[in-house]
This record gives C-alpha cells, structure tokens and sequence, in this order.
C-alpha cells in the first residue's frame, strides 16, 4: 500500500515537473554514454590484446644432425613441461618452405644446401600466457640436450602485459569519476525537485508522516530516472555502435554481463543520489 | 495524566530569547485561547508542543511523550495524535479538498475503505461535503481553512492545536471556524488556539492565557 503510494506520489512528481526529470535523465544517460563508449573501446582493446598474446608461442630452434630418435625423446620431454599446451615439430624441409612462402625462393636459390634448422613451435596454457610464464618455460627449454637456441617475444610480451593492466586502470578509474559525477547531478537535481516540493514534505511530516516515507518516493523517482537514463544510454551506445562498426570492422559491443552492469549502476546511482539531497529537508 | 504539561521552558534561538518560564498544564477536552500580540512567542510555544522545536531549558510532554526523552522516529506518532491548523492553510494547491484530507490518513498507512470512510466524515463534519472535488484555488477562505480543518481532525485527534486560524479571513468566516471549534471540542478534542484577536473569542466558553514578550501571564478565566 504505502509503496503504491510512493509510486504514484514519484510518477506524480515526474508529471508536474517534466524538465527536472529530464535533466536528470539526461546527465545520467550522457554520463553512462560516456562511460559506456569508454568502455567499449577498452574492451575492444583488451580482447586485441588477449588475442595477440594467446598467439605467443616459443621457437626452439634445434641442433643440425639430431637423429630422429633423441628428436623424439627431446620432444616428449618439452611437451611434458609444466605451462606448455602443444608442441609442433617443423623439419628442415618445412622450414625451408615457410621461409619461401614469406621471403620467396631467391634468397635459398642461392645456397646449395637448406641453411635453416628443424624447431619446434610450443605453445603455452592460457595461465602462462605472460611475460613471466613464457621466460619461465624457455629457460626450461634452454638447457635440453639438442637444443641450440630458444626465442620468444621477451620484450614485447612485458609490454603487453603492462598495456592491458594501464587499460583496466584507465576504466576503473573513468567508472569511478563517472560514478561520482552522476551521484553529484542525480543529488543536485532532486534537490531543485525537493524544494519545490517542500511544503508538501512539511505538511507530510506535519501530520505524522515517517522519515521514510517522506523519502520513499523520491527514492523511487530516483531509481526511475536512473534506470531510464541508462537505458537510453545503452540505447545510445548500440546506435553508435550499429553506425560506428562497420567501418571499423570486427570491432565488438559490449558483452551482456557489461551491458547489465551499466544499467544496474545507473539505477543504484539514481537511488542514491535521490537520497543524499533529502537530509536537510527532512529535519522538521 | 494530563494531556499537555510545559514546566519552566526558555526558547532562545542564538542570542534572541522567544520564551522565557513558561509553564502551562492542559487537560483532556479543553479549549484555551491563547492571546498575545504577533512576535510574543505564541507560535513558538506551538511549536514546542508538536516537537518541531526543543525547548532550550525546561521540559514539554504531550500526551506521554517528553521532549528530553522521544526519539527522532517517535515524532511521527505524536504528531499523528495532534490536528494544526496554520493562519495560512498549509492546503496542498494541486490536490482535491478530499485528496487534502486524505492525505493525512494516508502517511497513516490506513486502508483505502477507512481513508474513504474517515474523509467523508471529516469534511461533512465542516460543512463542506458537498465540495469535496473542489481545488483549494476554487474555495474561499474560510472554506479553505475548514478544509485544514477537517484534515487536521481526520486522524482522530486528542488535541487541535490552532495557530491565529482566522488570521487570513473576514470576521464572519472566522467566527464560523470558531464555531466549528466549539463543536469539536464538546466531541472531547482539547484545543489551544493562539490568536491576537481578542474580539473573535470575546464570549467564548474557553480559559484565557496571555502572552507577553515570552512570558505566559496567569490564567485569565472565561467570562460567562
């Protein structure tokens, strides 16, 4: 009963002061657009950087006349290695043809005999995909009898590593700027609210009313307009995405855990920011 | 117990002294004018009563409840046992008369039937059944304070607390909340009105006391 109440009481509001409920619909959705298009790019971002770094593997080039026999047991012993996933042999002949295929035949045209050393290519589990993990793995690799050289992409790797960290900061970071920012507007608008409403809340606490009740709707008003304006903002970001992606190609929207997120926290944002403003006037 | 007991209360906002040794016991089913020229702390002393204010020395208890001991929730049900009427109406503009009076059951948390039941009652009870529809633009003055009126007594109060209710209307609207007063006071609410109109409750059937740059003088009595 005093929830209905409450509703119709903050649909009420809503009705008599339309440009009030706009405005805080409107920096809320604008906030989250902001916020969400941030987002968007980190996420993209992020998944090009998981993606490059999964295709980190080591290259353990081999010793020239390995028989086929400790080949195999060297083989075996790599794959059995903690952080290694798979490995793949590639013989002489096959990197002969794989350095044709990217440099062309010229260059092996003008040696008699293939200069290029068999390898094997291991790939690393998921969890290794690191700096770290992959220098771990090579410096196994390194002191194996038949091996002659280890590369992986040291440099690089550590880079990534710290780009992707520097990414996840960054949206932190602009959610929290974000956050505050929309808590501040939500509270400053259902204040200019409250104070129209003012004699209302006195007559209200007058004759009997609780604080919470007082405060009910509002809370709910302000729930409201942060749940819309995060949808508009969601709303937003799919049409910029609709008409932004193509051009860009592959690039991704938000996944659904993402999607939802931004919408709870514009509407969390809407209740708390309703409440803040309340205080002052609810002291009669 | 009695309903309303005020001992030895000063009120002073910063260095401005508003009351000073007042002490005023009030019982079940009475009706005292309170009189005193605007600024003598009248308004203040009402205050003191539905607990907006706290006395700055002294003690107030209404109905059980004692300013040094009630809780900032408990206000809520005091206030819902007392009716205040202000010279201005306090109506909200955009609601019905009946939406008015309702909507002091309503914070209540009453049912619908008894918010129903309860405002038609008030407002018959003041003579204004038959504009229930009616915005508080399109009534009168008196009309409009008959209107608080029944909102103030729609809960049922034990105590009608009246400031200057007739300060905005002419003399004959005026002597009709007077009236109405005299009625819900012989139904057994206890009223104190402040007014400093003296002619308004010239006749009246009701103990006098008199303030005066914050002090509360003897009880004057009723003249017959």
């Amino acid at each position: 009963m005093k929830v209905f109440y409450a509703a119709a009481e903050a649909f009420r509001s809503i009705r008599r002061v339309p440009l009030m409920s706009t405005v805080s619909v409107g920096t809320i959705s604008l906030s989250l657009l902001v916020f969400g298009l941030f987002l968007t790019v980190t996420y993209n971002a992020r998944e090009a950087l998981l993606d490059v770094r999964s295709r980190v593997d080591i290259e353990a080039f081999l010793m020239d006349g390995l028989v086929d026999e400790d080949r195999l047991r060297l083989q075996a012993d790599i794959a059995t290695l903690p952080g290694v996933s798979a490995i793949r042999y590639i013989s002489k002949e096959q990197a002969r043809t794989r350095f044709a295929e990217e440099f062309g035949d010229s260059l092996l045209a003008l040696v008699d005999t293939n200069p290029l050393p068999a390898s094997f290519v291991v790939q690393l589990t998921e969890d290794q995909r690191t700096a770290q993990g992959a220098e771990s793995v090579a410096l196994r690799i390194e002191p194996l009898a038949g091996v002659d050289e280890v590369i992986w992409g040291r440099g690089w790797i550590a880079r990534l590593d710290e780009l992707i960290l520097v990414l996840s900061a960054v949206s932190v970071l602009i959610g929290l700027v974000v956050s505050l920012a929309s808590v501040f507007v939500i509270s400053n608008t259902v204040k200019l609210t409250v104070w129209a409403r003012r004699d209302a809340i006195g007559i209200m606490k007058l004759v009997g009313a609780s604080d919470r009740y007082v405060k009910l709707p509002f809370l709910i008003e302000g729930t409201l307009q942060g749940l819309v304006g995060s949808l508009l903002a969601v709303g937003l970001l799919y049409g910029i995405y609709l008409y932004v992606a193509p051009g860009l190609g592959g690039v991704a929207f938000l996944p659904a855990p993402a999607v939802l997120a931004l919408v709870v926290m514009g509407t969390v944002l809407g209740g708390i920011g309703s409440q803040m403003s309340l205080k002052q006037f609810l002291e009669v | 117990m009695s309903l309303v007991q005020i001992y030895h209360v000063a009120k002073s906002y910063g260095a401005v002294e508003v009351l000073r040794d007042v002490n005023l016991v009030l019982e079940r089913g009475d009706f005292v004018c309170l009189t005193g020229a605007t600024g003598s702390g009248k308004s203040t002393l009402m205050k003191l009563i539905y607990m907006e204010e706290q006395p700055s020395e002294g003690l107030v208890i209404v109905d059980g409840y004692r300013t040094d001991t009630i809780r900032h929730r408990e206000i809520p049900l005091l206030r819902r046992r007392l009716g205040v009427l202000f010279q201005d109406f306090k109506l909200l503009r955009e609601r019905t008369a009946a939406e008015n009076v309702a909507f002091a059951l309503q914070v209540t948390g009453a049912s619908p039937r008894e918010i129903r039941k309860r405002t038609t009652r008030a407002l018959a009870l003041v003579g204004l059944g038959h504009k229930r529809n009616a915005y508080p633009g399109e009534l009168s003055g008196g009309e409009q304070q008959r209107v608080a009126l029944a909102r103030a007594l729609v809960g049922d109060p034990v105590l009608l607390l009246a400031d200057e209710p007739t300060g905005n209307l002419d003399q004959e609207a005026g002597a009709g909340i007077v009236e109405l007063f005299q009625r819900v006071n012989r139904m057994g609410t206890a009223i104190l009105m402040a007014t400093h109109n003296l002619g308004l409750i010239e006749g009246l059937a009701a103990h006098r006391v008199h303030m005066a740059g914050g002090v509360l003088g003897p009880p004057v009595e009723a003249r017959p």
